[in-house]
């Protein structure tokens, strides 16, 4: 087919000016650089898997990191610039494990049903499935409401980064990372309770009795 | 949420917290202060915030690093995507990976390509696309397109493709392998061709041809890979060469026409331009613009407005223009492409093969070719020998202005597929649907103009008056047609501007029946929305009375424009230029009614208009004159005559470009001018130049073709060249009954000259049927009286005089005689003409009396009879 001609990786210099694009508001710019960052991830991982040292466990932020330095040119780059490199990478790792997830979500519930399952792949559970299908639908909710504080989440929870490195990515400090942190997670467990599979929808007040206690265990 | 309610709810969130859990209800009763709702919000929180300790507590950052470095061994051989095992990795790139396999279930084995989409894309978007257009492209059966098979979700979430596995070399490889000549590089990519086509009548645009994409099998045969997978992939087409990845981005670009790269609408003629890069690239073996390692703005310039090197000089400057780093794949080494030198490529190409490819690529859409069939044809046509419609293009392209007029968009563009019209009416379709949902009042009254704007621009372009002829611009109106009959039902003034434009292209295309019928039931359904008087109605009427009048029913045409005539004075007053438009036509009609008086009073009047309305070079003034010059010429009055038609050639060159077909009209016009003034060399050599021009563009059977024929015939017989003048006239009779109706007065004219030839020739007995029949069809068609009546009964008089039968000649030439004298009076050239023949009959049977009365009445006297 034709995907043959893109193998050779992009030339650091290209990636760095979408990356400076994308800062001045190109959003094209990022579509193109998302599948990039993403194969560079995909690369390094599969990189450190083939290694197969016993006991290494495989640092996100690491990998993050290496990716960054290896796809963009330092010089040319300010924080920003550089946030949004590893926002992309947090980004990219959410989209991985809910795509994920919600094959499994579905298989669970009948519709779309794949036929097989890609049983080397380290297995979400089940329920961890459907946690982070409904976390993913919750943090949508919370984007619109105040977007900072999905975006510590899903740094924090899919990016892997700690506090300081998000405080300085978004350029706050970290005691404001911290409250961000708290009070999202507040809601966001409140929203995963109340919706349960179907969502966070605010009005969708029947589904607190059939939804179920996602957290309780056991699905029925 | 408010967002001074949220920042309200998280400091008190923060403000409780920080106190002692005994203490928070008191703080938080004094902080809300009765607003129940508040409390009950931050109660909640805090309640679920003292649950969440070890929620979220372990990021799943390293899960996904997990499953990133495992899922390249997941669809290892033996996977199972869906009902396929997988037998190898054959392709792997920006978008995803393209597996090798096989159905699992299948007793036939067949191969299969499945396109796996990678994560990281949105992947809920593409299924959701997926679902809605697999149907169209799995209908796709073309023995040159790879088809669609099938498509899924595998296990972990991402939506696949399957299509039919191509083993075969990408197109400009499989020529340079195998050093294939110019006419076999033709042929194949003509086969190539064949294949678009196929899919732009299923209203299917591909979108991302190139060489890549299309594969050539062992046994020769190319196939087309991924019909319509870029807009599956891409929806936005503002970001079809954007979203992958940039290697494959550069490939992508090098095939992007500039509608594609400004985000435009993107239409079939989007195809002719990719697949004329294509065909660049096969003759030449190097890409029209060197792309690569130039920044997006120069990109962007060079196919937007730069122009590339013609292929004839391409193939001479290998590694000059051309950075050898530059193309994926070959170099431009041209000696690696053929087996021929490159001097003697450079021969072939240059003239046809050079104007084809750079038709094709055309900056602007509507100056391509109208269809891919039609570029087809032109190479069939180059490669038996015969003219091509390309020529050198000579058009200025004035960059800003042409983007400025391209700024149009409709609402619902992205969800427009399609080709010429069928897509115009599914957008129309589309856009009421999404009207209907939004503010309906609002929206629809704009929109229906801005519609019917897009509609009229986009079949225009496929008016073959502007393009060459094609006939499948017939089969995409009978489609357009109808569309609109059914999809657009519930909007009748939709329905009725769409069924307009359907009409007159029609009309254009000499097809009166199919358009008489769409302009007809505009015309009713306008009277029923808006009743009589209204600038609608007045419009349909109008174009009605043009089609009765091409299809040659003078009688039904003349209340029409007159009742729309009277409409718009009514509506828009006197000095308007639709007004104008309807004297012009009505004016033409006054002419072949015979009523040059009438007619000369009316072209007047338009003219008038026009000059007070327009710039003085404007095209429609040159329109005017030229008209103005026909009734003149027309009364014999060819002196005043010919100045004006200089006058509006000279405008119509400067504003139209040399080889418009109003250029064409204009030459015709003042050829019969000069001709008639006895000035026949350069008679012959202007009917010569307009009968080429005319016949390259509309082809060689439409009626427009046929009254360049017969003025051109006619003026041969003034001038004494009989042999010529029946040829010509022999032309014409032969599109009878094929694009000419009986009924129309071409047919009466034509048989007029080749009979009056035949009689100048001495053949009175071969002369006497087509006379007759000449004037049986004008006394059916014309008011009694008509002087072209009159003209044909003397010259019948005339070849019967010949023929011996005097008494039935003389009454003919008598009455001949005088009807030419009530109607243009003794002066005039016809009535010149049967006074010779009432002289030469008297004398001839020595009635010498009769002969000197009529003698008497000759401007120059016949010097004794003959």
């Amino acid at each position: 087919m034709n995907m043959e001609d893109s193998r050779t990786p992009s030339s650091r210099e290209q990636l760095t000016q979408m990356l400076v694009d994308w800062g001045k508001g190109d959003e094209n710019a990022m579509a193109e650089l998302m599948p990039l960052v993403y194969e560079e991830l995909h690369r390094l991982a599969r990189r450190y898997m083939s290694r197969e040292r016993a006991g290494h466990t495989l640092q996100a932020t690491a990998l993050v990191n290496e990716a960054y330095l290896r796809l963009i040119d330092q010089t040319r780059v300010n924080w920003q610039n550089r946030a949004q490199f590893y926002a992309i990478a947090a980004q990219q790792m959410r989209r991985i494990l809910i795509d994920h997830a919600r094959s499994h979500h579905y298989a669970k519930r009948g519709g779309g049903a794949p036929r097989i399952s890609l049983d080397e792949t380290p297995n979400l559970s089940v329920e961890k499935s459907r946690d982070l299908v409904a976390l993913d639908d919750a943090l949508r909710g919370l984007a619109e409401i105040d977007q900072r504080k999905s975006q510590v989440v899903e740094l924090r929870f899919f990016g892997g980064l700690s506090t300081d490195e998000i405080a300085a990515l978004l350029n706050v400090s970290p005691v404001t990372v911290l409250r961000d942190w708290s009070m999202a997670k507040a809601w966001l467990h409140r929203e995963m309770k109340k919706g349960g599979e179907g969502g966070v929808a605010e009005g969708d007040r029947d589904r607190d009795a059939s939804g179920g206690d996602e957290g309780g265990g056991a699905p029925k | 949420m408010d967002p001074q309610r949220w920042e309200l709810i998280e400091a008190l969130f923060h403000a409780a917290l920080e106190r002692e859990a005994a203490e928070r209800g008191r703080f938080l009763d004094e902080a809300c202060r009765g607003d129940a709702g508040l409390r009950s919000e931050l109660d909640s929180l805090i309640a679920s915030h003292e649950d969440s300790t070890r929620f979220l507590a372990k990021p799943v950052a390293e899960d996904a690093v997990m499953l990133m470095s495992s899922s390249a061994k997941t669809l290892g051989e033996g996977h199972a995507i869906g009902p396929y095992k997988i037998i190898r990795e054959i392709g792997h790139g920006g978008m995803g990976s393209v597996y090798l396999a096989a159905r699992a279930d299948d007793q036939y084995q067949m191969q299969v390509a499945i396109k796996v989409v990678r994560p990281g894309m949105d992947s809920e978007f593409l299924l959701h696309r997926f679902h809605t257009e697999r149907q169209i492209l799995a209908s796709l059966d073309h023995p040159n397109i790879a088809r669609l098979l099938d498509g899924g979700r595998t296990a972990d979430g991402r939506p696949y493709l399957v299509m039919e596995y191509v083993e075969g070399r990408p197109i400009d490889a499989y020529c340079r392998e195998h050093h294939l000549s110019i006419p076999d590089r033709l042929s194949l990519f003509r086969v190539v061709c064949s294949a678009v086509h196929y899919a732009h009548q299923h209203l299917v645009v591909h979108r991302d041809i190139k060489h890549g994409n299309i594969l050539v099998t062992r046994e020769g045969v190319p196939k087309l890979l991924d019909f319509g997978i870029a807009k599956l992939l891409n929806p936005d087409p503002s970001k079809t060469a954007g979203a992958t990845a940039p290697g494959q981005q550069l490939m992508t670009l090098d095939y992007a026409s500039p509608e594609q790269l400004r985000g435009e609408n993107i239409t079939t003629v989007s195809d002719v331009y990719s697949l004329g890069v294509l065909l660049y690239r096969l003759l030449t073996g190097r890409p029209p613009y060197i792309l690569k390692g130039r920044r997006f703005d120069e990109v962007l310039r060079s196919i937007c407005i730069e122009d590339p090197a013609r292929p004839s000089a391409a193939v001479i400057e290998p590694g000059s223009a051309a950075d050898p780093s530059a193309t994926v794949g070959a170099g431009p080494q041209v000696e690696a492409e053929y087996a021929e030198p490159p001097e003697k490529l450079r021969r072939l190409l240059e003239g046809d093969l050079d104007n084809i490819v750079l038709m094709a690529m055309r900056k602007e859409p509507r100056r391509r070719y109208a269809t891919v069939e039609q570029f087809s044809d032109d190479l069939r046509r180059h490669q038996v020998g015969l003219p091509v419609i390309a020529r050198e293009d000579t058009f200025r392209y004035r960059a800003g202005k042409f983007v400025l007029r391209h700024k149009v968009g409709v609402a619902a563009a992205g969800l427009v597929l399609l080709s010429l019209v069928g897509g115009i009416v599914a957008t129309a379709w589309q856009a009421r649907i999404a009207a209907s949902e939004r503010d309906r009042t609002r929206v629809e009254a704009q929109k229906a103009e801005q519609i019917n704007a897009f509609v009229q621009d986009m079949l225009s372009s496929a008016d073959p008056r502007y393009r060459g002829k094609d006939v499948t611009v017939a089969e995409v109106l009978d489609e357009a047609a109808q569309r609109a009959k059914t999809e657009l039902r519930g909007q009748p003034e939709i329905q009725a501007a769409v069924r307009t434009t359907i009409g007159l292209t029609y009309m254009s295309l000499g097809l009166y029946e199919q358009a008489e019928r769409q302009l007809r039931d505009a015309l009713d359904a306008r009277m029923t929305l808006f009743g009589r008087e209204n600038g609608d109605t007045a419009m349909s009427m109008n174009n009605l009375g043009m089609l009765l009048e091409s299809k040659g029913d003078v009688a039904g045409a003349e209340p029409l424009y007159r009742g729309a005539l009277a409409v718009l004075r009514k509506v828009r007053g006197d000095r308007d230029l639709e007004v104008a438009s309807v004297l012009n036509n009505l004016a033409g009609l006054m002419v072949l009614k015979g009523d040059l008086g009438a007619a000369e009073r009316l072209h007047r009047e338009e003219i008038d208009i026009r000059r007070s309305l327009l710039p003085h070079d404007h095209a429609d003034i040159a329109q005017s004159l030229n008209d103005l010059a026909v009734v003149l010429g027309t009364k014999g009055d060819y002196v005043a005559a010919e100045p004006l038609n200089r006058e509006a050639l000279d405008i119509l060159r400067k504003v139209r470009g040399p080889e418009h077909p109003d250029v064409s009209s204009a030459l015709s016009t003042l050829a019969t001018v000069v001709g008639a003034q006895k000035n026949y060399a350069e008679a012959e050599q202007l009917y010569q130049q307009a009968l080429d021009l005319r016949r390259k563009v509309l082809g060689k059977d439409h009626p427009d073709v046929a009254w360049l024929l017969y003025n051109y015939g006619f003026t041969m017989f003034e001038k004494g060249d009989y042999v010529k003048a029946a040829d010509l006239s022999r032309q014409v009779l032969e599109m009878r009954g094929r694009s000419l109706p009986d009924g129309h007065p071409m047919i009466a004219s034509a048989l007029q000259v080749l009979g009056r030839s035949l009689l100048e020739q001495g053949d009175a007995a071969a002369a006497e049927p087509l006379l007759l029949e000449s004037l049986d069809l004008r006394r059916k068609a014309m008011p009694p009286g008509h002087w072209l009546i009159a003209n044909s009964e003397s010259v019948l008089g005339e070849c019967l005089w010949r023929l011996g039968r005097l008494s039935d000649a003389e009454p003919l030439l008598v009455s001949g005689y005088e009807n030419l004298h009530a109607e243009l009076g003794d002066k005039h050239e016809r009535t010149q003409d049967a006074i010779r023949r009432l002289v030469r009959m008297y004398e001839a049977s020595q009635r010498q009396d009769q002969a000197a009365r009529y003698r008497s009445l000759l401007d120059q006297p016949e010097s004794g009879g003959h």
